[in-house]
């Protein structure tokens, strides 16, 4: 790994070493609050098209609930579809969220305090949109509380062997525990907003969320106990919840599935898809609200090296798989890898390993790290090829299982395009909502990387402009 | 406006809306069972036995009925022509019977085109009319058929002076033909194939609509399916093979025409291997000119001559439709002589038990169709003929018929024919109806009723009756209705003197078979009888070489077959038939052109490619299929599709290849001349996506369809792989065996929970043994294993998970017994409601059979010849090669480690304590995660809810659930007869015998290739056939302890692909 090279010599006393172009609290809080504001015509070019995205997702799925799931392109034998790719992709990308606030908090990364807030909430509408799809999947969604194990007189009780009811159990707990995290570390700053908003609707919202936090010191006290240990709690969480969904294959005999290497695999590539999807996010919000100053290309050079950690190691498991698959000398499993690459999906199979394992070396050069606009289109690029590792993984490896009589191809119909588009379209629809509703960067914890306030010279030092190559003010974009 | 009034109104106006909704339009009484017929007994069958119609062969089969409807068909156990099998076009009977496209009443044709509903009363009028107006011009034409109705229409076609012509479609014209000249008897010879050991055929698709199917496929599997170390051998004769040429063990690839030559050729080695001196033809004959002209060795009709001279153990059969080429009465005279000169008359051929009944011939039809177009023919009357479908006629043929001054049809649905005619008198279905057919001289096939008429239909028997009082003409012996006409023709003929009972006894029988029809025991008849000296009436015969024509630029010769679903294309509107894939090609619902695939890879084709295929007198444009089992230089086309009619299934579905082929008559026996034509193939540059339904037809990696070489199978021991083999050692003496012992619910009231043990004072030995058989399996602790592959499946672990006071049901499967005719198939959509998805949804891979025949082509060597051959290359250069072919019936494996049942969330399955892996519909909440774990892939998942137009639905087996969108189905095993067996064995306090329960797969195998039964009794049927030397488990290294054991297939050649 290449170490982070230090920040110049001699830094000014007074600038923060993460973010040196941030002078002062009274800055932060002007800059963040401004995003909670009303919303410009910008962001409803931007909301009214998601709208209308989840309306299609509804359509479709209604469409589906009608007619029956004849509607995708399932057969026998791909019985799973994109809907279970989407899913896995969705859980996936919920993986960095918790990754960076958790992790990186207990182990007092220096560079999460901007990029956590963000990488939250897109945790928990990920798991949120993850969550449409185990319910959209079903035959018979209307009976979709056969899962849940509560007390009934049908005498029916979810049967304990079937990883689909761990999935249940895991994306529950990972929704519930990332939810009560990304709650309760916006408190504090959810108070400074009800503090400083003039509106009314938006005072009483904040005051009914802050939950009377007054900001004393024994708040504080209870507040950052209970914030490490949920962090604590959350860890193990980012491992277990992938590692369930991916025993959702694992667990089973399909050739191409059934390998031990699956529950790490999937919780990196989890990682690796989630950083990327954390690019894809920020650096658009960084444009539009002017947050050059608090989204430095530091922030973006530690993700980076994440996501190239993670690619090696996604790369590492690929190589795994067909090493073992040729190893093995199991028929089967020999021609489902073998049917990967060179079969009737050989293109997904090599957007794949292009997006995932050759893309990313890019990472290795210094000057693509800090390069913003080669960091979102890598982003891009890796956000497709984890899509299509989960439809490798699954579609290809269903397509052709032990029985050749019932080798078959599988395409998805117009219901299930439109469901994935609505999927995109529902969680941009809250993270829309977020950045106008809730303070999308930490105020509290940037202000403890700050440079404390001095009452004499303090106030010439800390009043520094935006950095000069992002504009002349880096206050236009979306209002 | 007050309140009150306004209530008044409103309720008024509510109870007249719901009224007003109550009615249908339709009478409609719901009478409850308050006084129950005799016979009708709520929530129990009643079967009726009676005759199938939808072939000549006439089996003999039993109608299941509930509640006064009948719900499935199946074989007739005390008929000599079905054994207690049908057929898939039999099991779809029904369908028939419940086609909401029937004609529900008479109609006549309405001035503004359309119909007029009549009454039977101005219908009968109408016919008496129309045929006055013709004036003694008229001709009746009808099917062939025997029996009763046979003799009454010729009796009123005597007294009303009507002409009668016989017509059928595969009339088998030159094989009566050459019966008449080479033994001087009428009918197509019976053919005991169950008696040889060598069969030849000469395009005879004995399997599909040659003679009677299920006879013959029976008395095949009997003869050729590997049994005590014998194994019989089929060889095929012709460009092309159909069902019955994949059960082949040898090809001769003759091109089209010059079967014959073959037949001759081996006719002549015969006789020579004899000794005998030899007259013409066979002394003429050159077999290495012969060879040349078929473009095969001479060493392969050799060496299949040599095979053939067995003492009478072997026959030749033919020519069927594939090989009625403008030298049919020669192939079929030269296969007569053939089996003379191999000593097979009186041993596997009889001459003299004609089979099939009278027939009519082409010659006939066309000499009608030269009348009508004359304007010669003042009225027609049609019944059970559809000429103007699947038959090749004359450009101006259609314009003939509209000529016709009046034609009244008797058909049952909207036929190409009947669409012409102006007045229709929808006849009976069958199942609705009196009557009798002699397929074979002395079985005499009994059809009755099973049920109350669907429509308002009336039996053709009583309408011609009935016309004639009108007309007031007098039909010799007539009676008041068709059922006292036959009643009196048997008391006559059949059986005379024979009282009430008697005739109540025939009914419940079905059939009536007299002394003499029956051939002596197989091979113990007479020794055999070589003649080498053909007679003299065959000197007139011409031998030359059958010509093909068509365009100048043509490559390919024409091959069209008849359907093993369709028959002639008069089922063709069987929803159950057009769903099942063809066993052949496995294409479902449309038509398709047979191409060998390194023909079509040349011309960049591939499956699904559509060609225009144009002959000298027509063009079609087919989505091409490839076959390697046909030669090069040919192209084969199935008849039966292409309607224009017949109602909504078989409406334009695919092509009636006859439009493809000119009328030509063969004159030497009147049949038609269906091989004629070559072809041009040109791509169109489209593709279709087909419903079809084959993935992966090379399986040579996997070995899911084991052979092994009959030297092996000699040497095989009965395995111990079911841990049976060392079980039965101790056991086979012990007294009584286990039988399947009464549940333990018999003595305590209610089924114990799965594990729970019962010992009744001490265990019996053999329930001892079984204890140690059983070990711990499914899901327990195993111990003691190695890890090698040969380690799997554990020892004693063959049960799985089960409860040990119950039985384990299991299947065995032969496959060599298995011809792949998917009779199965049908029968299992017939029991078990199985929703008929359409083409679109077959080609997306949602068939939702239960049971499906997975056709595997078998890779490696083979010939007669010797020499590797690659896949795909072994054939078609005209070589005497081999195609090896797997056919493999894949159902639930009722796995005792069922890889489904851990991962359902909601328990939809689940484990029986009786070993069936069962799945709980209404439970099911459609993860389709079970199918994806399924490595058999044998659930079916219901993508749509699945629709039964009326009366359609009738037919539903009121003991199966009818499913919903969105729920997974599976084979039960027939859960419905374990289940109702065990209620009778209960009532009649017994235990259930072996045997007693018969899944609707087993029930109606034409070869006997399913065996059901309790695996743990070793005497029962299941568990000996299970323990051959042959068994095996597919996909059992996986450890899924499946309850179906396959016998593997036995290759005359060494199988390759082993080994893995």
């Amino acid at each position: 790994m290449a170490t982070v090279t230090p920040p110049p010599a001699a830094p000014p006393p007074r600038r923060s070493p993460t973010h040196p172009h941030v002078g002062s609290y009274a800055q932060v809080n002007r800059d963040i609050f401004r995003m909670l504001s009303r919303p410009g015509r910008g962001w409803w070019m931007l909301f009214i098209p998601t709208l209308a995205g989840v309306g299609l997702l509804g359509f479709a799925f209604a469409v589906q609930v009608v007619l029956g799931i004849g509607m995708t392109g399932l057969m026998n034998p791909v019985g799973w579809g994109v809907y279970i790719t989407t899913f896995v992709f969705w859980v996936g990308i919920a993986h960095s969220g918790t990754l960076i606030s958790a992790i990186l908090y207990l182990f007092r990364a220096p560079w999460r305090q901007s990029i956590y807030r963000a990488a939250e909430a897109m945790t928990v509408f990920a798991v949120m949109t993850a969550g449409l799809f185990p319910i959209i999947h079903l035959g018979r969604p209307w009976v979709f509380y056969y899962l849940l194990p509560y007390p009934n007189q049908r005498l029916i009780w979810p049967n304990f062997r079937s990883p689909l009811l761990w999935d249940v159990f895991a994306v529950g707990t990972y929704f519930t525990v990332s939810a009560v995290f990304f709650y309760i570390g916006m408190i504090p700053d959810i108070a400074a907003a009800r503090d400083s908003t003039e509106v009314r609707w938006r005072r009483k919202l904040y005051t009914a969320m802050a939950l009377g936090w007054t900001g004393t010191d024994r708040e504080w006290k209870h507040f950052s106990r209970a914030y490490l240990y949920l962090a604590a709690l959350a860890t193990p969480l980012v491992l277990s919840v992938h590692s369930v969904v991916s025993w959702d294959f694992a667990m089973s005999i399909v050739p191409g599935w059934h390998t031990t290497i699956f529950a790490p695999y999937f919780v990196a590539g989890a990682i690796f898809s989630g950083l990327a999807m954390v690019i894809t996010i920020l650096i658009p919000m960084r444009k539009a609200f002017g947050l050059q100053a608090y989204l430095t290309p530091r922030h973006f050079d530690a993700m980076s090296k994440l996501i190239l950690l993670t690619a090696l190691i996604v790369t590492y498991a690929y190589a795994t798989e067909y090493f073992m698959a040729w190893y093995s000398f199991e028929v089967p499993e020999r021609n489902a890898f073998f049917n990967r690459a060179f079969g009737d999906y050989w293109w997904a199979t090599w957007i794949m390993i292009t997006c995932n394992a050759f893309v990313p070396q890019l990472l290795w050069f210094r000057n693509v790290r800090t390069s913003i606009g080669a960091l979102f289109t890598i982003s891009i690029f890796i956000n497709i090829g984890m899509w299509f590792e989960r439809f490798v993984i699954i579609i290809v490896s269903l397509s052709h299982e032990y029985v050749p009589w019932q080798w078959g191809t599988y395409m998805p119909s117009w219901v299930e395009i439109a469901i994935l588009a609505g999927s995109f379209a529902w969680f941009f629809m809250w993270f829309l909502l977020f950045i106008r509703l809730l303070p999308p960067i930490s105020v509290a914890e940037l202000k403890e990387v700050l440079p404390s306030p001095l009452r004499a010279d303090g106030a010439a030092a800390a009043r520094v402009g935006p950095p000069a190559d992002h504009g002349p003010s880096g206050h236009e974009g979306v209002r | 406006m007050e309140r009150r009034d306004f209530l008044k109104v409103v309720g008024a106006a509510g109870a007249g809306a719901g009224l007003a909704g109550c009615s249908t339009g339709a009478a409609e009484n719901l009478i409850p069972y308050v006084v129950p017929p005799e016979e009708i007994v709520p929530g129990m069958a009643t079967w009726y036995r009676t005759t199938c119609q939808e072939c000549p062969a006439g089996c003999g089969m039993s109608i299941r009925t509930r509640e006064g409807r009948a719900v499935k068909a199946e074989g007739n156990a005390l008929s000599p022509i079905s054994h207690g099998r049908l057929c898939a076009r039999g099991q779809a009977s029904l369908q028939g019977l419940y086609d909401p496209d029937r004609i529900p009443q008479a109609l006549r044709r309405a001035s503004e085109g359309g119909w007029d509903r009549i009454s039977w009363d101005a219908a009968e009028r109408a016919l008496v009319d129309g045929l006055a107006s013709a004036r003694g011009n008229a001709v009746f034409l009808t099917g062939s058929s025997s029996g009763t109705l046979n003799e009454l229409i010729d009796a009123w076609c005597a007294a009303m002076g009507v002409e009668r012509v016989r017509f059928d479609v595969f009339g088998l014209e030159a094989v009566r033909t050459a019966s008449r000249l080479v033994y001087g008897s009428e009918g197509i010879p019976r053919h005991d194939l169950a008696a040889a050991e060598v069969v030849v055929t000469f395009g005879a698709d004995f399997m599909e609509t040659w003679g009677s199917t299920v006879d013959y496929t029976h008395g095949f599997v009997q003869g050729h399916a590997y049994q005590d170390g014998r194994r019989g051998r089929l060889i095929a004769v012709g460009p092309h093979l159909s069902l019955t040429g994949l059960s082949a063990d040898d090809w001769i690839a003759a091109r089209a025409g010059t079967e014959h030559l073959v037949a001759l050729a081996m006719a002549r080695i015969v006789a020579e291997s004899a000794g005998a001196s030899l007259d013409a033809p066979l002394g003429a004959v050159d077999v290495a000119a012969a060879a040349r002209a078929a473009d095969v060795d001479v060493a392969g009709i050799r060496a299949a001559a040599l095979a053939f001279a067995n003492d009478g153990r072997s026959v030749a059969l033919g020519p069927g439709v594939a090989a009625s080429s403008r030298a049919a009465t020669a192939l079929a005279t030269a296969v007569a002589l053939l089996n003379r000169s191999a000593g097979n008359v009186g041993r596997t051929v009889y001459p003299t038990q004609g089979e099939l009944g009278p027939a009519g011939s082409y010659a006939a039809l066309s000499e009608l169709v030269d009348r009508a177009s004359a304007g010669a023919l003042g009225a027609l009357l049609v019944h059970g003929a559809n000429p103007l479908h699947g038959v090749p006629l004359a450009a101006d043929a259609r314009a003939a018929f509209d000529r016709i001054g009046f034609i009244a049809s008797f058909a049952g649905q909207l036929d190409e024919t009947s669409a012409r005619a102006h007045l229709l008198l929808p006849d009976h279905h069958f199942l609705e109806s009196w009557g009798d057919v002699e397929p074979r001289p002395g079985v005499h096939g009994i059809v009755q009723p099973a049920m109350r008429p669907v429509f308002q239909t009336k039996q053709t028997g009583d309408v011609l009756l009935s016309a004639a009082r009108r007309a007031g003409v007098s039909v010799p012996a007539a009676e008041n209705t068709f059922y006292d006409y036959l009643r009196s023709r048997w008391a006559r003929d059949v059986m005379p003197g024979a009282d009430e009972e008697a005739w109540r006894s025939a009914l419940r029988a079905g059939v009536v078979v007299r002394e003499g029809a029956t051939p002596p025991a197989p091979g113990g008849g007479a020794a055999p009888q070589r003649t080498l000296a053909p007679p003299a009436s065959v000197a007139d015969v011409d031998f030359g070489q059958a010509e093909l024509t068509g365009p100048d630029s043509a490559e390919f010769d024409v091959i069209v077959y008849p359907s093993l679903r369709f028959y002639d294309g008069r089922l063709a509107n069987r929803p159950w038939l057009q769903e099942m894939p063809d066993p052949v090609s496995k294409i479902a619902w449309g038509s398709w052109v047979e191409m060998h695939p390194d023909v079509a890879a040349d011309k960049g084709l591939d499956v699904g490619h559509i060609v225009s295929v144009t002959t000298g007198d027509g063009e079609a444009e087919l989505p091409v299929w490839t076959h390697p089992g046909v030669r090069r230089d040919t192209i084969a086309i199935q008849l039966g599709q292409g309607h224009e009619n017949l109602g909504r299934y078989a409406r334009g579905r695919g092509v009636d290849a006859a439009r493809l082929l000119a009328p030509i008559v063969d004159t030497a026996s009147g049949g038609v001349v269906w091989i004629q034509a070559r072809a041009t193939v040109e791509p169109t540059g489209r593709w279709d996506r087909l419903p079809y339904t084959e993935g992966e037809a090379d399986a040579s990696a996997r070995d899911v369809a084991k052979a092994m070489s009959l030297e092996d199978a000699r040497a095989a021991e009965p395995v111990n792989i079911l841990g049976l083999a060392a079980y039965r050692a101790g056991v086979e003496n012990a007294p009584g065996g286990q039988g399947n012992e009464r549940g333990p619910e018999e003595e305590h009231g209610e089924p114990l929970p799965i594990g729970s043990r019962v010992h009744h004072g001490q265990p019996h030995p053999l329930e001892a043994q079984v204890d140690q058989l059983q070990g711990v399996g499914g899901f327990g602790p195993i111990t003691g294993i190695g890890a090698a592959p040969q380690d799997y499946p554990p020892p004693d672990t063959y049960y799985g998970e089960y409860s040990e006071e119950r039985p384990r049901w299991a299947l065995a499967i032969d496959m060599e017994r298995c011809t792949g005719c998917s009779a199965c198939m049908t029968a299992c959509y017939a029991e078990n409601n199985i929703g008929i998805i359409g083409p679109e949804q077959v080609a997306k891979g949602r068939l939702l059979s239960w049971i499906r025949i997975e056709r595997y082509w078998e890779l490696g060597q083979g010939g007669t010849q010797g020499g590797t051959l690659e896949a795909g290359e072994r054939d078609g250069d005209g070589r005497t090669s081999y195609l090896g072919t797997r056919f493999l019936p894949m159902l639930c494996q009722q796995c005792g480690n069922a890889p489904c049942e851990p991962v359902c969330p909601v328990y939809a399955a689940y484990h029986t304590p009786e070993g069936l892996n069962a799945q709980v519909y209404n439970r099911c909440v459609g993860t389709r995660y079970c199918a994806n774990n399924c490595p058999y892939k044998v659930r079916q998942y219901n993508y749509y809810t699945w629709e039964w137009p009326e009366p359609l639905n009738w037919q539903l087996n009121p003991d199966v659930t009818v499913r919903e969108k969105g729920v997974m189905e599976k084979c039960t095993f027939c859960v419905q007869r374990i289940r109702d067996a065990q209620h009778n064995a209960r009532v009649e306090d017994r235990p259930v015998a072996d045997g007693e329960i018969v899944p609707a797969c087993a029930q109606t195998c034409p070869g006997d290739a399913i065996v059901f039964g309790d695996i743990k009794n070793p005497n029962s049927r299941v568990a000996q056939v299970s323990a051959s030397g042959r068994a095996y488990r597919v996909l059992g290294e996986l450890n899924t302890q499946p309850g179906v054991t396959y016998l593997q297939r036995v290759s005359m050649h060494a199988p390759a692909g082993e080994g893995h």
